[in-house]
C-alpha cells in the first residue's frame, strides 16, 4: 500500500494488508469501506433538491478526455469518477473506484482492486476492461489527450494489464514518487459507448455539447439530463452512483445540478444575492467583498479557502534567442541577466500593499512559486521579501548601477528603463503592473506599463519573445512538486523566462533540472522534501522571476446548503457535490 | 435661446476645466496612496463645527478603520484647511517627471492633524479616491482631457470622411455609388478588432502614450465613417431632387458650385447630428478599446480607463463615486446636443421657399 | 440587367471580399487558437506541436482560404476548433435567439424614439436629457443596473429567471416572454438615443419646410401635420438608419447577451474572437454582413417606395 507520509512499506500478506486497510481508514477517518459501495463518513443529509451553479463560459466539450478549460472540467468532474482520489481536505490519496491498491516491486507496480457491482450511469457494469480502454485512450499518441504527458514516466508510458475482471496492474518504467496521485482526475470511460467511436476514429469529436444525453455515461454522482445551447447544462442524479452515506442511503442527495452560463461575474453575484444561484466559486476579491457585506443579513456562507495553487509573478525575458534579433529586449536583458538586479527588484516590491490593494487582503505574499496551498512542500526558510529600498539600492550599487537625480543608470551610463506587459482583460494583473511601476520608480527605474490583449501577450511571451517583463499568473497542476515540473525543468513548456532550451542555459538551471528529476523517483518523503527545498533555495538565490502573490480561493454558498468545501485542486468547490444537501 | 446660451457657457467652462487640468486637478492623477483606498468624497466646509463662518474653508479627513479594507470612520477625523494656489512637487512616478505644478488648491503637509500616514503630495479628495487611493477628481480632469480630445478629433474626422464619401456617392451615383456603398458594407461588417490587434503587435512596445492615443483616434475615425456616409448619401440623394438644385443645374451651375452652395449646406445639419451621435459612441468605444489593450495606457488616463476600472458591481453598490465620468458626461452630452440643435437653423435652410417638385420630370444626374 | 439582380451580384462580391479580409485579418492578429494551451502545465511542447499540425492552422493562408471556399459553396462552414462541432450547427442554434432579442430591442427603440422625438417644448428638453443620460452610462453598466433593479423587486424576478421551467409549450412561451423582456429593454435603451437624436433633428428641420408651414397655415391638426407632413419630410435619413440598424443587430446585442446570459450569437462570437476560433468568426461575420446587406436593400427599397422621384431615376 502506498503510504504518502513515508511510513515503512507494508507486508504483502493478505492479512497484514487487511489490517493496514483498517489502519488507513482510522487515519483518514473521512471514509469507511463496507461491502462494495463506498461509505462516506460524516455525510448525513436529506435527499432531494436542486443546486443552481454558474459557469463563466460555456463548456467546450463534455468529453473528460479533452476537457481543458475550467468550465468543461467543472462539468465533467461531476459526471465522472477516478480510480483513486486525492482527499481535498487532507491532500492524501484515497480509494475511489478502486477499493484498495497495493504497491510492489519497490514502487514500480501498482495493483488496483476495483469495487464490485459498480455501474455506469446508463446501468452498464464497470469492469477492468473499461479501465484498460480508458488508459488506452489516454495514452494514444494520435489523440493527444492532455493527460498523456503525465502518464509518461522517464520517456516511457506506463503499462496497464488486466489481472482479472476486477483487478488491474499498472507497471511503471521506474519507481515514481507521486504515482498514486496520477490516478486522481483520470475519468474512467465506458468502453461499451466509446470503443466503437474509437475504432472508427471519431473519438476526438465524441461527447460534444451537442451529444444527446442517452449517448453519454459516466461514473460520477450526476449524469447529463439536457443541454441548452448557450444557456445551461442540466445534470440529474445518477441512480447507479457507488457511494453511500454511513446510514446506507445512496448518494448523491441532490436530485439535480444546473450550470447556467453567465459570462459576467457581476451578473453572477447579483443573481446569487437574489437567491437564483446557490453556489459561487472562483470569486474575485471585489465580488467577495460585495457579498460579504450582505452576508450577515442574508446568511450567506462566505468561504475563503486560503491561497490556491495560482501564483502571480513578474516575468523577466531571459530568452537566449533575443540577442541580435530584438535590440530593445536585448538591452533590457543586460540588466535582467544579473541575479543581483533581479533580487534588488524583488526587494523593491511592496507585496503587502499589493495584497492589500489588489486582492483586498484575500491573497498571500509569495517567496517562491510554491504557494502555501502546498504546505508540506513549502520551504520554511523562504520568506516573502519585505520592501527594503535601502538594501535594494545597496545591491544595485554593488552591481555597478548609479543613481543620478533620482534616476538609475547602469555602469555603461544607460538609463534603466523597461516595459511591463499586462493582460488588459485581467484587471488585477494590470493593477499589479501599475503597483510595480510605482515601486520600481522608487529605485529610479522608469518602467512603462503596456496593456495587451491576452493572446497578443501570450504570443510575445511564448513565441516571439519580444518583451521586457510581463505580469502573469499560472496555476500549478498539483499541490506536490510534480505539479510545477514544466515550470522548473529547463526544457519545460512553462520555463517561460527562457523557453526552448536544449541544454540548461546556466549552472543553477541545470542544478534545478537535476534535483527535479531526482525527486520524481524518490520514494523517501523526507529526502524528497529536502530536495524540493533545495530547488526553492536556488530559486531564492537566482530569482529568475518575481513571485508576488497567490490569490485565495474565494467562494460563497447559500445558507441552507450543507457540505460545501473549498479546495485548491480542481474542481474548486464541487469535489464533494455528492454529499451536498439542503437544510430543511 | 437662453437655454442654448447656458449650454454654450457650460461647454466653455467644461473646456477650460479640462484643458487646465494641470491647474484644476488637486494632485497627480496616477499617484497612489495605499493608506486611503476608496475614501468617500470630502465636501468643502465653510462653517466650523459650532456654525461659525471660517475664512479658510476646510475638509474633514476621515480615518481608516484598521484591518478593514475601504472602511472609514468620523472618529478622530481631522479638519484640514485648504490652501489656494499651492505649488506641488511631482514625485518621480508621476506624469511629468520632477516638474513643479501649480494647483488651484491643496493641503499643506505641515497642517496640524494631517494623517500620520499622509504622503507629502497629499491633497483634498473632493470626489473621493479609487481602489488604489488615487484622487478621483484629478483623474476625472486628466482623463476627460484625453477622452474629449480623442472623441472630438475622431468624431470630426469620421463625420468629415462620411460627408465626403456620402457626397461622392450621392453626387456621382451609378458605379461610384455602388462602389462606395459596397465599401461601407465591408467597413461595417469586417471585424476591425483584428486589424487593431495586428497593428498594436507591429508597433514597437515602447511607443509613447501619445502615439498610442493618436493611433486609437485614427482607427476610430477610419472605422467610424461608414455609417454617417450611408446616412448622408441618402440625404444627398434627396437634396439632389430639390427644385432649387435642379434649377441651378438647369441654369448651368458647375458641379463644384452645386456641391458648395446647395448640397453641402443641405446635408450639413445632418452631418452635425452625425457628429453629436458619433462623439458619445466613440467615447464608449474607447472603453472597449482599453478593455482589449488598445486604448490609453498609464501614465495617460481617459474616461475609458476610469470606467473600465469602475465597471464593477462593488463600485455600483459600495463606491459610486468612482463612476464619476458618467456624471461628468451626462451634462456634457446634454449641452452638446442643445448647442448642436441650434446649428440646424442655418440661413440656407430657412431661406428655402421652394415648392415641392412635380415628380413627373425625369431626373438627370446632377 | 435588372437592378435587383445587379444589386445581388454586388452583394455577393461584398461577401467574398469580407470573407477574404476576415481570413487575412485573423492571420495578421497576434496569437492563435493554441496560445492559451501553451500555459497548460500538463501539456508538453511535443503534444502541442502535433495538435497544431493536425489542425488546419499550419497550412498556408491561401490554401486554407481555398479549402474554406470549396466547402462553403456546399454550405459547410467548417468545424469549430473549440467545440469540435460544425459551425453551421453552433450558429443555427443561437441565431434565432439573437434575431428575436435584437429585433424586439430595435422595434422598441424605434417606437419610443418616434414617440419621444415628436414631442415639442419642455418635454423635448426632458427627452434630450434622457438621451444624454443613456449616452453617458456605458451599456454594461446600464444592463447591470436593470438587472439589479429587477432583482430587487420580487414582482419582477420572473423577468430574469435563469432557465425556463420544463412544461407545456404555453408555459414555455410565457417564460420566454418573461425572460426576453429585460434584455430587450436593455437593448432598446442602448439604441434609443441614436434613433431619438435622428428623429429630433429630422423633425426640427422638417418643421421649417414650406410644405409644413403651409399645412400649419391651413390649420391642420398637429397630429395630421406630424403624420402626413413632418414624418415624410424627415424620412430619408431615418430610413437609411433603419437599414443600418438591421445590419448591426448582431453586434448590438453582445453586451446584453453576456450580462443577461441570453443564449444568442453574441457570446459565442465574442469568445470565438478572443480564442481566435477562425471558422466561427468568419461565419459569424458573414451572417452579420448578410444582415447588413439585407437591411440596406430593405432601406433602399423603402426609400424607393417613399420617394417617387427615385423611381423615376430607376426608369
Amino acid at each position: 500500500m502506498y503510504e504518502p507520509s513515508g511510513r515503512p512499506r507494508p507486508l504483502s500478506t493478505q492479512a497484514a494488508r487487511l489490517i493496514l486497510i483498517f489502519l488507513a481508514i482510522a487515519f483518514v477517518s473521512t471514509q469507511t469501506l463496507s461491502g462494495q459501495a463506498l461509505r462516506v463518513a460524516g455525510a448525513s443529509g436529506l435527499p432531494g433538491g436542486k443546486l443552481n451553479c454558474s459557469l463563466r463560459a460555456e463548456p467546450k466539450t463534455l468529453n473528460p478526455v479533452f476537457a481543458m478549460d475550467v468550465s468543461s472540467r467543472a462539468v465533467t468532474s461531476v459526471m465522472n469518477a477516478d480510480l483513486l482520489h486525492i482527499n481535498r481536505k487532507t491532500d492524501v490519496v484515497e480509494a475511489g473506484l478502486a477499493r484498495s491498491w497495493e504497491v510492489s516491486r519497490g514502487g514500480q507496480t501498482y495493483t488496483l482492486h476495483l469495487r464490485r457491482g459498480v455501474r455506469f450511469s446508463d446501468g452498464a457494469p464497470f469492469t477492468a476492461d473499461d479501465v484498460l480502454f480508458s488508459f488506452r485512450v489516454y495514452l494514444n499518441p494520435d489523440l493527444n489527450a492532455p493527460q498523456r504527458d503525465l502518464l509518461i514516466i522517464d520517456g516511457k508510458p506506463l503499462q496497464v494489464t488486466k489481472v482479472d475482471s476486477l483487478t488491474v496492474r499498472f507497471d511503471l518504467p521506474r519507481p515514481y514518487a507521486a504515482a498514486a496521485r496520477l490516478f486522481d482526475g483520470l475519468a474512467m470511460l465506458p468502453s461499451h459507448l466509446l470503443e466503437p467511436l474509437e475504432k472508427s476514429g471519431k473519438l476526438k469529436d465524441a461527447w460534444s455539447i451537442a451529444t444527446p444525453p442517452a449517448q453519454l455515461a459516466g461514473l460520477g454522482p450526476f449524469r447529463l439530463k439536457s443541454y441548452r445551447p448557450g444557456q445551461a447544462v442540466i445534470l440529474e442524479r445518477n441512480a447507479y452512483f457507488w457511494k453511500q452515506d454511513p446510514a446506507g442511503h445512496a448518494l448523491p442527495y441532490l436530485d439535480e445540478v444546473d450550470f447556467a452560463f453567465l459570462a459576467n461575474q457581476d451578473a453572477e453575484s447579483v443573481r446569487f444575492a437574489a437567491g437564483q444561484l446557490d453556489l459561487l466559486a472562483r470569486l474575485s476579491a471585489d465580488s467577495y467583498a460585495v457579498l460579504e457585506k450582505q452576508a450577515p443579513q442574508q446568511h450567506f456562507q462566505m468561504m475563503d479557502g486560503g491561497p490556491g495553487l495560482e501564483f502571480d509573478f513578474l516575468l523577466f525575458n531571459l530568452n537566449s534567442d533575443v540577442a541580435g534579433r530584438l535590440p530593445e529586449a536585448a538591452a533590457a536583458q543586460k540588466w535582467f541577466s544579473q541575479s543581483v538586479f533581479r533580487r534588488a527588484l524583488s526587494l523593491a516590491v511592496n507585496r503587502d500593499v499589493l495584497v492589500n490593494l489588489v486582492f483586498q487582503n484575500h491573497a498571500a505574499p509569495l517567496a517562491t512559486p510554491v504557494t502555501p496551498a502546498s504546505q508540506t512542500w513549502l520551504n520554511p526558510l523562504a520568506h516573502p521579501d519585505k520592501q527594503d529600498l535601502p538594501q535594494a539600492r545597496a545591491l544595485l550599487t554593488s552591481a555597478g548601477f548609479q543613481s543620478r537625480d533620482g534616476a538609475l543608470f547602469d555602469s555603461a551610463g544607460n538609463r534603466v528603463k523597461f516595459t511591463i506587459l499586462a493582460p488588459s482583460s485581467n484587471r488585477q494583473r494590470s493593477e499589479i503592473a501599475s503597483l510595480l511601476r510605482r515601486d520600481f520608480a522608487e529605485l529610479g527605474i522608469d518602467a512603462q506599463v503596456v496593456s495587451l490583449e491576452f493572446r497578443s501577450l501570450l504570443q510575445r511571451v511564448t513565441q516571439n519573445h519580444d518583451y521586457d517583463t510581463a505580469v502573469m499568473g499560472l496555476s500549478a497542476g498539483d499541490t506536490e512538486p510534480n505539479g510545477n515540473l514544466s515550470l522548473w525543468l529547463s526544457d519545460g513548456s512553462l520555463h517561460l523566462w527562457n523557453l526552448g532550451q536544449k541544454h540548461p542555459a546556466t549552472q543553477w538551471e541545470s542544478e534545478i533540472d537535476d534535483a527535479m528529476h531526482r525527486q520524481m523517483y524518490m520514494t523517501n518523503m523526507a529526502e524528497r522534501r529536502k530536495t524540493y527545498f533545495r530547488v526553492q533555495q536556488i530559486y531564492r538565490e537566482q530569482m529568475p522571476f518575481l513571485s508576488l502573490a497567490s490569490p485565495h480561493m474565494l467562494g460563497a454558498a447559500q445558507a441552507g446548503l450543507l457540505g460545501v468545501l473549498s479546495s485548491a485542486l480542481d474542481p474548486a468547490m464541487l469535489d464533494n457535490v455528492a454529499v451536498f444537501s439542503w437544510k430543511r | 435661446m437662453r437655454l442654448k446660451s447656458a449650454a454654450s457657457i457650460f461647454l466653455l467652462g467644461f473646456a477650460v476645466l479640462l484643458s487646465g487640468a494641470d491647474f484644476f486637478a488637486t494632485t497627480d492623477p496616477v499617484a497612489m496612496n495605499p493608506a486611503l483606498p476608496y475614501l468617500p468624497p470630502e465636501s468643502i466646509h465653510f462653517r466650523g463645527p459650532s456654525g461659525d463662518l471660517r475664512l479658510r474653508p476646510y475638509i474633514v479627513r476621515r480615518r481608516p478603520v484598521s484591518g478593514q479594507f475601504g472602511a472609514y470612520t468620523q472618529q478622530g477625523a481631522a479638519a484640514l484647511p485648504l490652501h489656494f494656489f499651492v505649488i506641488e512637487k511631482q514625485s518621480s512616478a508621476s506624469l511629468a517627471e520632477g516638474s513643479v505644478k501649480l494647483r488651484f488648491c491643496g493641503i499643506r503637509s505641515e497642517s496640524p492633524g494631517a494623517l500620520p500616514g499622509a504622503l507629502p503630495g497629499d491633497s483634498p479628495h473632493f470626489l473621493g479616491t479609487d481602489q488604489y487611493g488615487r484622487d478621483v477628481w484629478s483623474r476625472l480632469l486628466y482623463g476627460g482631457r484625453t477622452t474629449v480630445a480623442i472623441g472630438l478629433t475622431a468624431a470630426l474626422c469620421a463625420s468629415l470622411l462620411g460627408l465626403g464619401f456620402g457626397l461622392i456617392a450621392g453626387v456621382y451615383g451609378g458605379w461610384v455609388d455602388a462602389l462606395v456603398m459596397r465599401l461601407t458594407e465591408i467597413m461595417i461588417s469586417v471585424p476591425w478588432f483584428y486589424l487593431l490587434l495586428a497593428l498594436r503587435a507591429m508597433l514597437p512596445l515602447r511607443t509613447t502614450p501619445v502615439a498610442a492615443v493618436v493611433m486609437s483616434t485614427g482607427l476610430l475615425a477610419l472605422v467610424g465613417w461608414a455609417r454617417p456616409a450611408r446616412i448622408l448619401r441618402g440625404a444627398v440623394l434627396e437634396s439632389r431632387q430639390r427644385g432649387y438644385v435642379k434649377m441651378a443645374r438647369a441654369s448651368g451651375a458647375s458641379l463644384a458650385h452645386l456641391v458648395r452652395w446647395h448640397l453641402v449646406p443641405d446635408v450639413t445639419p445632418l452631418a452635425v447630428t452625425q457628429f453629436t451621435i458619433l462623439l458619445p459612441q466613440f467615447i464608449a468605444s474607447e472603453v472597449a478599446l482599453s478593455y482589449f489593450g488598445l486604448g490609453v495606457d498609464e501614465p495617460l488616463l481617459s474616461w475609458g480607463v476610469l470606467l473600465t476600472a469602475a465597471q464593477h458591481l462593488s463600485s455600483l453598490v459600495d463606491y459610486p463615486w468612482v463612476m464619476s465620468p458618467i456624471w461628468a458626461m451626462l451634462p456634457f452630452f446634454l449641452a452638446l446636443h442643445i448647442v448642436s440643435d441650434s446649428r440646424d437653423r442655418s440661413p440656407q435652410l430657412t431661406m428655402l421657399t421652394e415648392p415641392r417638385l412635380n415628380s413627373s420630370l425625369p431626373l438627370e444626374r446632377v | 440587367m435588372h437592378p435587383l439582380a445587379r444589386r445581388l451580384l454586388y452583394s455577393l462580391v461584398s461577401l467574398i471580399a469580407i470573407s477574404m479580409l476576415c481570413f487575412a485579418l485573423l492571420r495578421a492578429a497576434p496569437g492563435d487558437y493554441f496560445s492559451e494551451l501553451r500555459l497548460e502545465p500538463g501539456l508538453s511542447q511535443k503534444t502541442l506541436t502535433t495538435m497544431e499540425e493536425q489542425s488546419d492552422l499550419s497550412k498556408p493562408l491561401i490554401e486554407r482560404y481555398a479549402l474554406w471556399c470549396k466547402a462553403a459553396v456546399r454550405g459547410d462552414f467548417g468545424l469549430s476548433l473549440t467545440y469540435h462541432l460544425p459551425v453551421v450547427q453552433l450558429l443555427g442554434e443561437r441565431i434565432a435567439n439573437t434575431l428575436m432579442l435584437a429585433g424586439l430591442g430595435l422595434l422598441g427603440a424605434w417606437i419610443l424614439g418616434l414617440l419621444l422625438g415628436s414631442v415639442t417644448g419642455w418635454p423635448a428638453i426632458a427627452a434630450r436629457a434622457f438621451a444624454a443620460l443613456l449616452w453617458s452610462i456605458p451599456e454594461p453598466i446600464l444592463a447591470l443596473l436593470l438587472l439589479l433593479g429587477a432583482l430587487r423587486f420580487h414582482a419582477l424576478s420572473p423577468l430574469v429567471e435563469i432557465s425556463s421551467p420544463a412544461g407545456s409549450s404555453w408555459m414555455h412561451l410565457r417564460s420566454l416572454a418573461g425572460r426576453i423582456a429585460l434584455p430587450a429593454l436593455a437593448m432598446t435603451l442602448g439604441y434609443l438615443p441614436v434613433v431619438l437624436r435622428h428623429v429630433q433633428r429630422g423633425l426640427d428641420a422638417a418643421r421649417r419646410a414650406p410644405a409644413v408651414e403651409a399645412a400649419r397655415a391651413h390649420g391642420f391638426t398637429r397630429r395630421r401635420i406630424l403624420l402626413s407632413y413632418l414624418l415624410p419630410e424627415a424620412a430619408t435619413p431615418l430610413i437609411s438608419l433603419l437599414g443600418l440598424g438591421i445590419g448591426s443587430l448582431l453586434s448590438a446585442s453582445l453586451f446584453v447577451e453576456v450580462l443577461f446570459g441570453w443564449p444568442g450569437l453574441g457570446q459565442l462570437l465574442l469568445n470565438a474572437i478572443l480564442a481566435r476560433d477562425t471558422n466561427i468568426v468568419v461565419a459569424g461575420v458573414l451572417c452579420s454582413a448578410v444582415m447588413l446587406i439585407t437591411g440596406n436593400l430593405f432601406a433602399d427599397l423603402l426609400l424607393w417606395l417613399h420617394d417617387p422621384r427615385l423611381r423615376a431615376v430607376a426608369r
